[in-house]
């Protein structure tokens, strides 16, 4: 099984992008490369070769769900596990962003000091 | 009208009383008269003949004996009962008096038998079964010695009339409404009638609104607006249906009901209750709603995320006075999420009305899942959860999901405005017909002056609370209509310095207890 070593994010709250950051880096030991918006990071996410795609829902312009939609379009990117991270958390909202294909959901707020394990989790359970 | 059947009452009424009078003057005089007073009686007596020739033709006459039996009915009775006069003659007039009737007929008799005149309404059977409602004058006939000896009834048919007065009083109830009333035929969907508010609205008439389509009204345009919403109308005989009209861009709430006119005719009474306002309150509440859970959330996930870092000591050791503060503020950060979190379950549970599942559920095992899941904050409180009674298998209709909400909020409420190293108690009892969930404490009780506003929401005890747990004022609001949902009701006893014991009443599952549970009993 491979080990969880480069995360991207994507998120429009530069204070959220921030605490992932210090989360999954300074605490995680992961490297993480972020992107405030999914136009800003289709063009070049292929490049960052990641293992795992932690994705915010609610963006201005193109939503997470679209985003998603791009993201699978990119070649070399069509399985990479993704991970959806929201501050809906309704049954129905959590339901259908599993029905569109992300390997977890993940609630907002988090915990910042054990969401690299979670993460890890995530990622061993998807692969 | 009414007041001509009135005054044609009254009159057959006098009619009858003064043929009475000088029947009974000519009856008990006979013996005594002169020839003079022979001959003024004989004009007397051509006169009452007369009269009650004009009587016999103009209403439904019968005459009984004196034990009650019909001896006689004008051509009129049988025209208006729709008799043969040989099915009437020798039965007692009882008899076609209907069931709910029967007592008054009786008094009715009582009282003629005293030589006393009766007059009011009663009902009498139709050959065909039906009911009319007559207006009744029995006048009594008295022998020489002040013996009953028969009675002289003379009834008019008021049955139309009456339905007339009826239904003036309901279109006149229409007529006073503010919301729109439309009755149709479903056939063709033609109007058949509107009340002042729906006429008004259109600028009809009531013989413009005559006949003209429904779909030519500004509530509904087309016919799949009223046919697909209102299927439920052919099985129940009622539906609602909310409404977007194409022509005026309003909504309404149109609430149907089938009437029966015969067995094979039926029309739709439709009230129409424009709700535009409300449909945009709901949608600027769903908004808000929106606004909370991401607009709220997100920015108190930057505050808490980097309050934890800070707390964990990720980012370095830090003074003990500066531990402290962030303490504060990531306990803050917890409280102000817990609110959102009971706001949106709030919400839910509103939207959610009408949507929860029942099903056989055992308050023993509730009670005992309860206990287990909330010991934990119980005792965070030096609080003690336990079931004095032990409670034995008793079965609701319910939903376990839902008795889990309702007794986490009642027992976290319970622990907060208890003393440390007291006991809550948390049982359920059978009585009469019900289940009744108790949750007590030993609190100092609910003051009075919130206990009239207690179950509504944002309401909060001014008392103070331990281990600096604060509490939305949600909850209360959030159980009782929980508990509403689940067909039972909430009520609670407090005294002050003693403690409350908040009370659900449940209806008692009937029948056999769910099949697992027997299996388990017989084991």
């Amino acid at each position: 099984m491979p080990d969880l070593k480069r995360i991207v994010h994507i998120d429009d709250e530069p204070d959220i992008r921030e605490i992932v950051r210090m989360s999954l880096s300074l605490v995680g030991g992961l490297d993480v490369e972020q992107y405030p918006s999914g136009e800003d990071a289709l063009p070049v996410i292929a490049d960052a070769k990641p293992d795992l795609i932690l994705l915010d829902v609610m963006m201005p312009n193109m939503d997470g769900e679209e985003t998603y939609r791009r993201i699978r379009e990119i070649p070399g990117l069509e399985n990479t596990p993704i991970v959806f991270m929201t501050a809906k958390a309704s049954t129905t909202d959590l339901a259908s962003l599993r029905e569109l294909g992300a390997v977890d959901v993940l609630i907002k707020p988090f915990d910042p000091m054990s969401l690299a394990d979670q993460v890890r989790t995530i990622y061993r359970n998807a692969c | 009208m009414v007041e001509l059947l009135n005054i044609s009452t009254a009159a057959t009424t006098l009619l009858v009383v003064v043929i009475v009078i000088l029947s009974g003057a000519a009856i008990r005089r006979k013996d005594k008269i002169t020839d003079l007073a022979k001959q003024q009686l004989h004009e007397t007596e051509l006169e009452v003949a007369f009269q009650r020739k004009a009587l016999f033709e103009s209403g439904a006459v019968s005459v009984t004996d004196e034990e009650g039996k019909i001896v006689d009915v004008n051509s009129k009775f049988l025209d208006t009962f729709g008799y043969q006069r040989d099915a009437l003659i020798g039965r007692h007039i009882s008899e076609f008096y209907p069931e709910n009737e029967q007592t008054l007929s009786r008094e009715i008799r009582a009282k003629t038998r005293d030589g006393r005149i009766w007059s009011g309404e009663t009902h009498l059977l139709r050959a065909d079964g039906s009911t009319a409602l007559t207006h009744n004058t029995v006048v009594p006939f008295l022998d020489g010695n002040n013996r009953h000896i028969k009675n002289l009834a003379i009834r008019t048919d008021i049955s139309k009339q009456k339905i007339r007065d009826n239904q003036k009083l309901v279109t006149s109830a229409f007529d006073k409404m503010t919301d729109a009333v439309v009755l149709f035929d479903p056939n063709n969907f033609t109007i058949i009638y509107m009340n002042a508010f729906a006429l008004a609205e259109h600028g009809w008439s009531a013989d413009e609104a005559y006949g003209t389509s429904l779909w030519k009204t500004r509530y509904v345009s087309k016919p799949t607006d009223m046919n697909e919403k209102c299927k439920s109308i052919n099985e129940n005989g009622k539906c609602t249906a909310r409404i977007e009209s194409e022509t005026n861009g309003k909504v309404y709430d149109a609430h149907s009901y089938r009437v029966t006119v015969s067995s094979d005719t039926h029309r739709i009474l439709t009230m129409f209750r424009e709700v535009t306002q409300s449909v945009e309150l709901e949608r600027e509440r769903n908004r808000l709603i929106s606004i909370i859970t991401h607009e709220l959330r997100t920015p108190l996930t930057s505050i808490k995320g980097a309050l934890g870092l800070l707390d964990s000591c990720a980012m370095g050791p830090m003074p003990a006075e500066a531990k402290n503060l962030v303490g504060i503020a990531l306990r803050n950060s917890d409280r102000m999420l817990d609110l959102i979190a009971q706001i949106l379950e709030a919400e839910k549970a509103e939207h959610d009305a009408g949507n929860i599942p029942l099903e056989p559920v055992n308050l023993a095992e509730v009670i005992r899942s309860a206990i287990s899941a909330n010991q934990g904050y119980g005792t965070e409180l030096g609080i003690t959860f336990r079931d004095p009674c032990d409670t034995p298998d008793l079965w609701v209709n319910g939903n376990e999901r839902v008795f889990q909400q309702v007794l986490a909020n009642l027992m976290s409420n319970a622990a907060k405005f208890s003393p440390s190293g007291s006991t809550v108690d948390i049982w359920a009892e059978r009585q009469k017909d019900k289940i009744v969930l108790h949750v007590r404490d030993q609190g100092k009780g609910i003051p009075s002056a919130i206990q009239p506003h207690l179950f509504s929401r944002f309401v909060k005890a001014n008392q103070e609370v331990r281990g600096n747990v604060h509490g939305s004022g949600l909850g209360l609001s959030i159980v009782k209509s929980q508990v509403e949902r689940l067909n039972g009701s909430i009520d609670y006893e407090t005294a002050e310095n003693v403690g409350t014991c908040f009370r659900i009443a449940l209806p008692r599952l009937q029948g056999a207890q769910p099949m697992g549970n027997a299996l388990q009993a017989s084991a």
